[in-house]
C-alpha cells in the first residue's frame, strides 16, 4: 500500500481543484493520470464544490427559457431511455400522463413513434429504426449527429436529413427527406462510411431504396468502424458495389 | 424502495424522467451558456449531460451530494469535456470593469436550498478567493487571464482558486472520497 505524504496529498488536491475549474496545465495531465489512474471516469469532491459554486452565481438574468425544441429532444431521450430500461425488466412500467398540459410532450412524443412506426420501411434489424435512432441517442455517450450536404453536383439535389453514428456501438442510423424511391431491381442507394483507414479503404455502410416522406435507415457495415470520419450515399446498380467509382453521387455528411 | 427522483430515473419511470427535466433542463442550459460554449453547440451539449445523466441517475449516492449538486457536477464536466473537443476557450478582448471588480447585480436565481448555501459559504470566503472563483466559474476566464486582468500574478490566482475551492468543500461539508487520495492509500496527518 502506497502512503502519502502531507506535500504530496495536498499536491493532488490542488490538481484536482485546477480539473475541477478546467484550469490543468497541459503538463499536468500526465502527473494527474499517473496519481490517479482513471481519474477522469469520477467525479471528485471538489467538482461537486464546483458545481455548486456554479449553481450558486446563477442570476434571474441567467435562467432564460430553454428553447422548446431542446426540451423535445429532451423528452424524447427520456422516453427511449424509459423503453430501453423497461424492455430489460420483466414487469416494465407503464406510462400515466400527468394532469392537464403537463402531459402535452409526451402525447407529442407518443405521437411521433406512432408516425414513426407507420413511416417505418422494413428491413433487416427486428427494431424500428426510429426507436433505435433515439435509443442510440439516449444510450451512447458518443454519437455524433452529422448533417447531410449535397456531394458536389448531385443527382438527387435537395435531399435533407442527418446521420447519427456510435463508434463504440458500431451502430448509426441515416435520416432523409426528399429521398426519391429507387426501383431495387434497376439501381438503389449505397452507402460508404471513411473511416481512419482513409477514402480508398471506404466501408459499405449498406443498401436502401428511399421512401417519401421522412425515411429513417439503419447503418450496417459489414466490417469495424474505427473513428468514422465521413458518410457518403451513391446510387449504384441492384445489390450494390464493392468498388464504386463515386460518379452518381448524392448527399455526404463529414465530421 | 428509493423515492429520490434520480433513483426512479434509473429504474425508468417516464414521470420521473420528465420531472426531471422540468426541474433541471433549466439549469444545465444556463450552465452551458456560462461555460462558454458556442451557442450553436448548446442544445446538443445540454442533450448529452441529460443521456449522461439516464445513464449514471443509479449511481446517485444522497450521502455524498444533494441531486441539484450531482446535476450540476456531472453537467460541469461534460460542458467543460465538450468545450475542450469544440473549440478553445473563447478569449474575449476585453474584459469588462464590472466583471472584474464586482459581483452580478442580478438577483441569485432560486434553484435550490443548496444553492442558497453554497452562495453563504462563497460569502465566507476571503474577497480575493470570491473574486478568482467568480471569474472562472461564473466568467468562464482562465487562470490566465484572470491574472491580467486583475493585475495578481498568475500563481496568487492559482493559489486564490485552489485554496477557496478547497475551503467551499470544508464549508458545504462534501465529503472527499477515497480515491482522491491516490490508489490505496490515506493521506498522513490532516492536510487539506
Amino acid at each position: 500500500m502506497t502512503t502519502l505524504t502531507p506535500s504530496q496529498f495536498e499536491r493532488l488536491q490542488d490538481l484536482l481543484a485546477d480539473r475541477a475549474l478546467d484550469a490543468l496545465d497541459a503538463s499536468d495531465f500526465p502527473e494527474l493520470d499517473a496519481a490517479l489512474p482513471g481519474h477522469n471516469a469520477r467525479e471528485s469532491s471538489l467538482d461537486v464544490a464546483a458545481g455548486l459554486a456554479a449553481t450558486a452565481m446563477l442570476t434571474t438574468r441567467d435562467m432564460d427559457g430553454v428553447p422548446a425544441a431542446l426540451e423535445q429532444r429532451l423528452l424524447l431521450s427520456g422516453k427511449a431511455w424509459c423503453e430501453s430500461v423497461n424492455a430489460e425488466t420483466p414487469a416494465p412500467i407503464p406510462f400515466r400522463g400527468g394532469p392537464g398540459l403537463r402531459a402535452l410532450p409526451w402525447l407529442a412524443a407518443a405521437a411521433g413513434i406512432i408516425l414513426a412506426i407507420i413511416a417505418w420501411l422494413p428491413g433487416s434489424s427486428s427494431v424500428d429504426p426510429r426507436t433505435g435512432r433515439q435509443r442510440l441517442l439516449a444510450t451512447s455517450t458518443d454519437a455524433v449527429t452529422l448533417s447531410w450536404k449535397d456531394w458536389d453536383a448531385p443527382e438527387v439535389p435537395g435531399v435533407q436529413g442527418d446521420v447519427v453514428w456510435s463508434d463504440s456501438a458500431q451502430k448509426g442510423y441515416m435520416r432523409f427527406t426528399n429521398l426519391p424511391t429507387k426501383d431495387s431491381g434497376k439501381e438503389q442507394y449505397q452507402l460508404w462510411i471513411v473511416d481512419s483507414r482513409g477514402m480508398e479503404q471506404r466501408i459499405s455502410g449498406g443498401l436502401f431504396n428511399g421512401g417519401t416522406g421522412e425515411v429513417v435507415v439503419p447503418i450496417e457495415p459489414g466490417i469495424r468502424v474505427q473513428n468514422a470520419a465521413a458518410f457518403a450515399v451513391t446510387i449504384e446498380k441492384p445489390g450494390g458495389t464493392w468498388v464504386s467509382d463515386m460518379s452518381r453521387r448524392v448527399v455526404i455528411a463529414a465530421k | 424502495m428509493s423515492e429520490y427522483l434520480l433513483h426512479r430515473v434509473s429504474r425508468g419511470e417516464e414521470g420521473a424522467v420528465r420531472e426531471c427535466i422540468e426541474r433541471y433542463a433549466g439549469l444545465v442550459w444556463s450552465l452551458a451558456q456560462r461555460v462558454g460554449l458556442p451557442r450553436a453547440e448548446c442544445e446538443d451539449a445540454v442533450h448529452e449531460v441529460f443521456t449522461e445523466l439516464w445513464r449514471t441517475s443509479g449511481k446517485y449516492d444522497p450521502s455524498i451530494a444533494s441531486e441539484t449538486a450531482f446535476v450540476a457536477t456531472i453537467a460541469r464536466r461534460r460542458l467543460i469535456d465538450r468545450r475542450r473537443r469544440v473549440t478553445r476557450r473563447p478569449q474575449p478582448q476585453q474584459i469588462h470593469d464590472d466583471a472584474v471588480q464586482s459581483p452580478a447585480v442580478d438577483s441569485p436565481a432560486m434553484i435550490s436550498d443548496e444553492a442558497q448555501r453554497a452562495r453563504a459559504a462563497l460569502n465566507e470566503l476571503s474577497p480575493e478567493q470570491q473574486k478568482v472563483l467568480r471569474l472562472s466559474v461564473y466568467e468562464g476566464l482562465s487562470h490566465d487571464l484572470i491574472a491580467r486582468s486583475t493585475g495578481m500574478p498568475l500563481g496568487t490566482v492559482k493559489t486564490h482558486a485552489r485554496r477557496g475551492l478547497i475551503r467551499l468543500r470544508e464549508i458545504l461539508g462534501v465529503p472527499k472520497q477515497a480515491w482522491e487520495a491516490g490508489p490505496d492509500s490515506r493521506p498522513q496527518g490532516g492536510a487539506a
